[in-house]
């Protein structure tokens, strides 16, 4: 799979031969996709990458078209910024090279670098695409962030309303005491 | 700090579904505070404690151990989750009365004396089934049904009191009748159990993809070394008889056969013993396929899995160990083996409710 420029700037310094190796693969010129985002800003991508967005291939079948024309696939849901942080897990997840432990020192960069907001908008831009990946990656992430969570942080953190009248949530909060719920 | 298109964030439910059913049975209790709509999905949504019971079963399988005092009996008995890395997480409870008969979806049976219940210990709800006219010496089994979406325990009694005669008749032990209870109906039932009639069995139940399996013989000694599989379909509520993997060629090592599950199939250790237990092998043996499945002989495919290994048993202690047959690798696990023997089950934690489940319409 072809390397692109951007992911090689973390890269350890590599052997001659390796950069010989990297120069006849980007050689064979790997096709690209245009992605339009909701932002009107447009990007090449690899076509290997972009093949793996459910919406892109969704978008392929319906008009075949756009794989060959300079017409480029509209993503009507993901914001330029939402999309380069796609690209970049995307190109070092399928970076061959990439050990198990460069992978996780990479994610948990990767999510220490997002605030709240940004790793909802990630995820609801994730979904949109349906990159399944990403997605359980992140899902998985806010699994984390709010397992051990009281209620107010959970409602916070999705924007919920509290919708029980003080009485009802007061006998949850009474029955199920002893999963950690008593405090307030 | 974002471009103005989405003012307002929204989560739709099915992603933070997906999010939900990653978390602990406990951290699902809690958040049943959160809104009313969670409380839906959190409380007994068929749709997410399966999904949530699906996630568990993958990436959070502990192997259940329950500890049984060696003496004095009877004692209370207690139970240990092992994690997959032979860790020890916590004790899943420790001072109940009753004895763990089968694990299925989170849901534990229990046996204490003649009274069964269902028990769930993440979500800590506990259900006492009725009483049931079966009396005397019996085998339970338990498991679900996706077909009926339902829980059913079998209770099959074996015939050793003559009630004629006042007696316990010890010569010729064999399966007298069945009852069966289901979760949805909550209520036993007598089914026909005809067909194991010339049957005795010899092992606790395994439970998989819907169907619950003893192992047997022939109550008679004239077949002695025929072994025999009982299976029955707790969607449907009938016994079959199948027979066990092919004998070993004779003569033979001495060797005892376990039922397992493999791959959601039925699987059988055979087990055989070197020496005065000096060394020990397996092989595995799976069932793959059963093709016909009336309520006389089935013609059944046995496929044995690898041999496994020669372990050397000499110089060691009794031990309890987790051994992998792919990698050969055999984990020692806290245990004190002197003062108690220990029991295994397998178990994930659930959301599987023991009130108000759905009455599938295939019953009644």
């Amino acid at each position: 799979m072809a390397e692109e420029t951007e992911s090689t700037k973390t890269e350890p310094l590599k052997t001659a031969e390796e950069e010989f190796k990297k120069l006849e693969i980007t050689e064979e010129e790997e096709s690209e996709l245009k992605l339009e985002t909701s932002d009107h800003v447009t990007f090449m991508v690899e076509a290997s990458i972009a093949m793996k967005f459910g919406a892109v291939q969704q978008y392929l079948e319906v008009s075949p078209a756009a794989s060959a024309s300079a017409t480029a696939i509209p993503l009507h849901n993901v914001a330029s910024r939402e999309l380069i942080l796609i690209l970049e897990y995307y190109r070092m997840h399928d970076w061959v090279d990439a050990g198990e432990r460069d992978l996780k020192e990479f994610d948990e960069r990767f999510l220490k670098d997002l605030n709240y907001e940004e790793l909802k908008e990630l995820l609801l831009a994730a979904n949109y695409l349906n990159v399944e990946k990403l997605f359980n990656f992140l899902t998985k992430s806010i699994a984390n962030i709010i397992r051990n969570k009281d209620v107010e942080f959970v409602r916070t953190f999705f924007g919920i309303d509290n919708d029980y009248t003080p009485e009802e949530e007061a006998a949850y909060r009474e029955e199920n005491a002893w999963a950690g719920v008593k405090f307030v | 700090m974002v471009d103005g298109k989405r003012e307002e964030e929204f989560i739709p439910l099915d992603v933070v579904m997906n999010i939900l059913k990653r978390l602990p049975v406990k951290s699902l209790i809690r958040l049943k505070c959160v809104s009313k709509e969670w409380l839906k999905v959190l409380d007994g949504n068929h749709y997410f404690t399966q999904e949530h019971l699906r996630h568990s079963a993958h990436n959070n399988a502990f192997l259940l151990l329950q500890r049984i005092p060696r003496q004095p009996r009877p004692l209370p008995f207690s139970s240990c989750l092992i994690a997959p890395d032979a860790t020890l997480v916590h004790p899943l409870f420790t001072h109940i009365a009753a004895k763990i008969v089968a694990s299925c979806n989170g849901l534990l049976c229990l046996r204490d004396k003649t009274h069964l219940s269902l028990f769930n210990p993440a979500t800590r709800q506990i259900k006492h089934l009725p009483p049931t006219t079966l009396f005397g010496f019996h085998y339970v089994g338990f498991g679900f049904s996706p077909a009926s979406n339902d829980y059913k325990i079998v209770r099959i009694s074996m015939c050793v009191f003559d009630q004629l005669d006042q007696v316990l008749i010890l010569d010729d032990v064999r399966v007298d009748r069945a009852q069966v209870y289901s979760l949805a109906t909550g209520s036993w039932r007598e089914i026909d159990a005809v067909n194991l009639r010339p049957l005795c069995l010899v092992s606790s139940s395994v439970s998989t993809a819907g169907t619950i399996f003893w192992l047997a013989t022939m109550a008679s000694d004239s077949d002695a070394d025929s072994e025999f599989v009982v299976s029955f379909d707790i969607g449907r509520e009938s016994f079959a008889l199948l027979n066990g993997p092919p004998l070993p060629p004779s003569p033979t090592l001495p060797y005892s056969n376990v039922l397992a599950v493999c791959n959601d199939k039925l699987a059988m250790f055979r087990h055989y013993i070197i020496g005065i237990f000096e060394s020990c092998c397996f092989d595995l043996w799976v069932l793959e396929d059963v093709h016909t499945h009336t309520h006389t002989r089935a013609r059944e495919s046995w496929v044995k899995m690898e041999e496994l290994s020669r372990h050397d048993y000499r110089g060691l202690e009794t031990v309890l160990s987790l051994f992998n047959p792919l990698t050969n690798e055999l984990k020692k696990l806290p245990a004190h083996t002197h003062d108690f023997c220990y029991v295994p089950f397998t178990y994930s934690e659930s959301l599987v409710p023991l009130h108000n489940i759905n009455s599938p319409s295939t019953l009644h």
